[in-house]
C-alpha cells in the first residue's frame, strides 16, 4: 500500500456503493463475495454537509473556551499586574487562533482526508492529517454496529456508525441517513456472514 | 460418570470438615466487623461497647457451628446438591454438566489447618457452592465428580493426596481422557536469582531509602551523642566518623532490599507450577497464600514474553497470557512463567499453549528510522541536564553522563523493534526498557492500524499496531518505525479470513 493519492479527490464524494447485499445468502456462503482490490477507487467520503456539522462545533467549541480563558484572565490580570494588556492580547489571540483552526482550516481538510470502505471480509477506515491512520477492522471481529446521532448532527439529519469489537470501537461520522442505515446493515450482515463462514 | 451413578443408589450426606466451623465464624466475623467497629465507637470506653461486641462475638459463634451443622451436600442423579442456612434455608441444586470450574484453594487459615476451601461455580452467576474447609482428598472427590474428564488441581500439591485411597468412591481414579502436559516449575535457587533481580527492588529500595533518610537524622545525631560509650574513647572526631556511617547504612539499605524481595518472591512465587490439563492452563504459586489460576484455552487472545532488561542477559524471560474471562469477569493477564530460560520458549509455549509460538523473520524498522529511536531520549536528556545546571550549575551536567545508557537503550530498541508473520501468527517486538514479543493469531486481532505522523512520513515509515481484547479497553501491540510497505502488507494480512500467503517484504 502506498501513500494516498489524493488526486481523485473531487470525484465522486459521497457515492455509496457497498459489496451487494442483495446476493443470495446461500450463493454468498458458497462462494465469498469477491473482495475489492483496488482501495483508491473504492474509498468513499463522509456525507459534504460534515465540513458544516464539525464547523458548528468548533465554533461551540471556542464559545466554551473564550468562556474558560476569560475565567483565567481574571486573575491572571491581578497576578500580572501592569501587564494586563499582555494577559488580555494573549487570551483573544489564543480565541481567536482556536476559532480559526477549528472554524476554518481543520473541517474541509478533515473532510477530504476521511475515508472509508467496506470491504466483503473487513472495514478500512483512513482519516488525519497530521498523523495519518489507517485501520482495519476484520468483519469477523464486529460483535455489534450502531448508528448513532448527536444534538447537532440531529439538524443535519446527519448519523455516525459505529462498530464495536470485544476491545474497542471504531466510529465513521457525519453520514447520511440512507448512507448510516445502509452501511449499518450492510456491515451487520456481513458480519454475520463471516462469523458463520469462520 | 461411575462414581456419580454409584452416588444415586447411597446419596450420603456430608458436612464440612470440622475446621468448617472455624471457618465459617470468620466469615461471620468478617461480615460483622462493620457492626464491631461501630458498637467499639458507640461504647463509652470498655463499657456497653465491650458488651455488644461480646454479644456479636457470641452470635458469630452460634452462627458459625449452627452453619457448619446445617450445612450439608451430597450427590445424586449427577447433580451436586447443597443444604443450608438454618434461618433461611436454602437447597442448591447444581448439574454437573453445567458447572464451568472447581477451585480449589487455600488461604491463609485453611493452611493452617491443612485443608482447602472448594468454590464451585456455574453459569454467568458466579460462585453457587462455597465449601470453605474440606480435606484435600474430599475436594478431589468432589472436583472428580462434577468434572470427570477434568482438570484436577496441581499435581505436585495433590500427589500425597492421590495416593491415599480414596474411602468414599472406591470405583478407582476415572478414566483420564489425556494426561496433563508436563508441568513446568522453580527451582530454589531460580527463585531466589527472580527476587534479586525483580522489578520490584526498585520501588523496595526507594521505600527503604526514604525510611533510612527519616531515620539518618537520629541516627548520627545518637551516634554523636554518644560517641564515648560506643568507641571506648572521646578522641575520635564524630564528624569523620559519620561518612562511614552512611555507607554502611547504604550498604545494609541495599542488602536489606535484597532480602526483602527474595523473600516476598518466595512467597509469592514458592511452590510454583504450570501446567495444561486438555483445554486449561492451571498455574498455581504461593506459600502462605496459595493462589491457583486457570485459564481456558480458547479463551486465550495473546501470549506476551516480557525479557527485562536485568533478566535478558541471564537469559531469561517472563510469560504473560491475555484472556477474556466468562460472561461477567474482566479479561486478566496472567503470569503463566516469571523466570524461563528463553531458550526453553519455543518448548514451554508448544507444551503449555499450543499453537502461539512462532518465529518468523521480523520486519525491522530500516537504518533511516534509527534517528527516531535516539531523539526523544536525548532529547529528554538534554532537558533533564539544562534543569541539573541551572539548579546546581556545572556538577549538574554530569546529568549528560545519562546519555550512553539511554542512547545505547535507543540503539537497542531500533534492534529488536519488529514485526512479521507466519502462517496464521503474528508476532510484534517492541522495547522501551524490557523487551517484549507479543504473539497473536490472526483469529484474535480485533483491529489493526497503521499510522504516521509527518516526521515518520519524511522518513518513509510508519507503525503498526494491532489491539487484541482484554478487558474493557484492549491490549495495544505497536511496532513502530516500520518501512512504509511493511504496515500496510500487515494489515492486509490481518483483514484476510482465512490463511493465506505470507506477505514477502522485499
Amino acid at each position: 500500500m502506498s501513500e494516498p493519492d489524493f488526486d481523485d479527490l473531487e470525484t465522486d464524494p459521497g457515492h455509496i456503493a457497498v459489496a451487494p447485499p442483495q446476493a443470495p445468502p446461500v450463493a454468498v456462503a458458497e462462494t465469498p463475495p469477491e473482495r475489492v482490490i483496488d482501495l483508491d477507487q473504492e474509498l468513499k467520503h463522509l456525507d459534504p454537509r460534515a465540513v458544516t456539522l464539525w464547523r458548528i462545533g468548533g465554533a461551540i467549541s471556542t464559545i466554551i473556551w473564550s468562556v474558560i480563558i476569560s475565567l483565567a484572565t481574571v486573575p491572571a490580570i491581578y497576578v500580572l499586574d501592569g501587564h494586563w494588556m499582555a494577559v488580555v492580547g494573549g487570551a483573544i489571540t489564543l480565541v481567536l487562533f482556536n476559532a480559526v483552526v477549528r472554524i476554518a482550516v481543520v473541517p474541509p481538510i478533515r473532510y477530504r482526508l476521511w475515508r472509508y470502505q467496506l470491504r466483503a471480509d473487513q472495514l478500512f477506515l483512513q482519516r488525519g492529517w497530521l498523523v495519518v491512520r489507517r485501520t482495519l477492522v476484520p468483519l469477523v471481529r464486529i460483535q455489534n454496529v450502531d448508528t448513532v446521532q448527536g444534538p447537532i448532527a440531529r439538524r443535519f439529519g446527519l448519523w455516525s456508525v459505529v462498530v464495536f469489537t470485544a476491545a474497542n470501537a471504531q466510529s465513521i461520522p457525519a453520514l447520511s441517513k440512507e448512507q448510516a442505515d445502509h452501511l449499518r446493515e450492510t456491515i451487520a450482515e456481513l458480519a454475520r456472514r463471516a462469523r458463520d463462514q469462520d | 460418570m461411575a462414581a456419580i451413578q454409584r452416588a444415586r443408589t447411597t446419596p450420603v450426606k456430608r458436612r464440612m470438615h470440622p475446621i468448617g466451623v472455624i471457618t465459617t465464624i470468620l466469615q461471620a466475623l468478617r461480615q460483622f466487623f462493620f457492626l464491631f467497629v461501630v458498637a467499639f465507637m458507640s461504647g463509652d470506653g470498655a463499657g456497653e461497647g465491650a458488651w455488644i461486641q461480646g454479644v456479636l462475638l457470641l452470635v458469630a459463634v452460634l452462627y458459625g457451628v449452627g452453619r457448619w451443622w446445617r450445612l450439608r451436600y451430597w450427590f445424586e442423579d449427577g447433580a451436586m446438591r447443597v443444604s443450608d442456612g438454618f434461618l433461611v434455608h436454602r437447597e442448591v441444586f447444581l448439574e454437573a454438566d453445567k458447572v464451568q470450574a472447581v477451585d480449589i484453594r487455600a488461604g491463609i487459615v485453611q493452611r493452617i489447618f491443612n485443608v482447602v476451601r472448594v468454590q464451585v461455580k456455574s453459569g454467568a452467576t458466579g460462585t453457587q457452592v462455597d465449601l470453605t474447609a474440606l480435606s484435600r482428598v474430599e475436594a478431589e472427590r468432589i472436583q472428580r465428580l462434577l468434572d470427570p474428564e477434568g482438570w484436577a488441581s496441581d499435581p505436585v500439591q495433590t500427589g500425597e493426596a492421590r495416593a491415599v485411597e480414596v474411602p468414599s468412591a472406591p470405583t478407582g481414579p476415572v478414566a483420564e481422557p489425556e494426561a496433563p502436559s508436563r508441568s513446568w516449575g522453580l527451582t530454589g535457587k531460580e527463585l531466589i536469582a527472580l527476587g534479586a533481580t525483580a522489578g520490584q527492588l526498585g520501588v523496595i529500595g526507594s521505600a527503604m531509602a526514604y525510611l533510612f533518610s527519616q531515620a539518618q537524622e537520629r541516627i548520627t545525631g545518637y551516634i554523636e551523642n554518644n560517641i564515648e560509650t560506643l568507641i571506648g574513647t572521646a578522641s575520635t572526631s564524630a564528624p569523620m566518623l559519620a561518612p562511614l556511617v552512611i555507607a554502611v547504612a547504604v550498604l545494609g539499605v541495599l542488602a536489606l532490599t535484597w532480602a526483602l524481595s527474595i523473600v516476598g518472591t518466595s512467597l509469592s512465587w514458592g511452590d510454583f507450577s504450570v501446567v495444561r490439563r486438555r483445554d486449561r492452563l492451571v498455574v498455581a504459586r504461593g506459600l502462605i497464600e496459595r493462589r491457583e489460576v486457570s485459564v481456558q484455552r480458547e479463551r486465550i487472545q495473546a501470549i506476551t514474553v516480557v525479557e527485562e532488561l536485568l533478566h535478558q542477559p541471564l537469559g531469561r524471560c517472563a510469560v504473560y497470557v491475555e484472556s477474556i474471562g466468562h460472561a461477567e469477569e474482566k479479561g486478566v493477564s496472567t503470569c503463566l512463567h516469571p523466570f524461563l530460560r528463553t531458550s526453553e520458549l519455543a518448548d514451554f509455549l508448544d507444551t503449555i499453549a499450543p499453537g502461539f509460538y512462532s518465529a518468523p523473520a521480523l520486519h525491522r524498522p530500516p537504518r533511516r528510522a534509527l534517528p527516531r529511536f535516539l531523539f526523544m531520549p536525548s532529547l529528554m536528556v538534554f532537558a533533564l541536564a539544562a534543569g541539573a545546571y541551572a539548579q546546581w550549575g556545572g556538577l549538574g551536567l554530569l546529568v549528560l553522563l545519562a546519555l550512553i545508557p539511554t542512547l545505547g537503550l535507543g540503539v537497542l530498541a531500533w534492534r529488536d523493534t519488529g514485526a512479521g508473520v507466519t502462517g496464521t501468527t503474528l508476532v510484534v517486538r517492541s522495547r522501551w526498557t524490557a523487551r517484549r514479543t507479543a504473539f497473536v493469531p490472526r483469529s484474535r486481532i480485533q483491529t489493526a492500524d497503521s499510522t504516521s505522523n509527518p516526521f515518520q512520513r519524511r522518513r518513509h515509515v510508519s507503525s503498526f499496531k494491532v489491539v487484541a481484547a482484554s478487558g474493557a479497553t484492549g491490549r495495544v501491540y505497536e511496532a513502530r518505525d516500520l518501512d512504509d510497505a511493511v504496515p500496510g502488507q500487515l494489515l492486509e494480512w490481518a483483514g484476510r479470513l482465512r490463511a493465506a500467503p505470507v506477505p514477502k517484504v522485499a
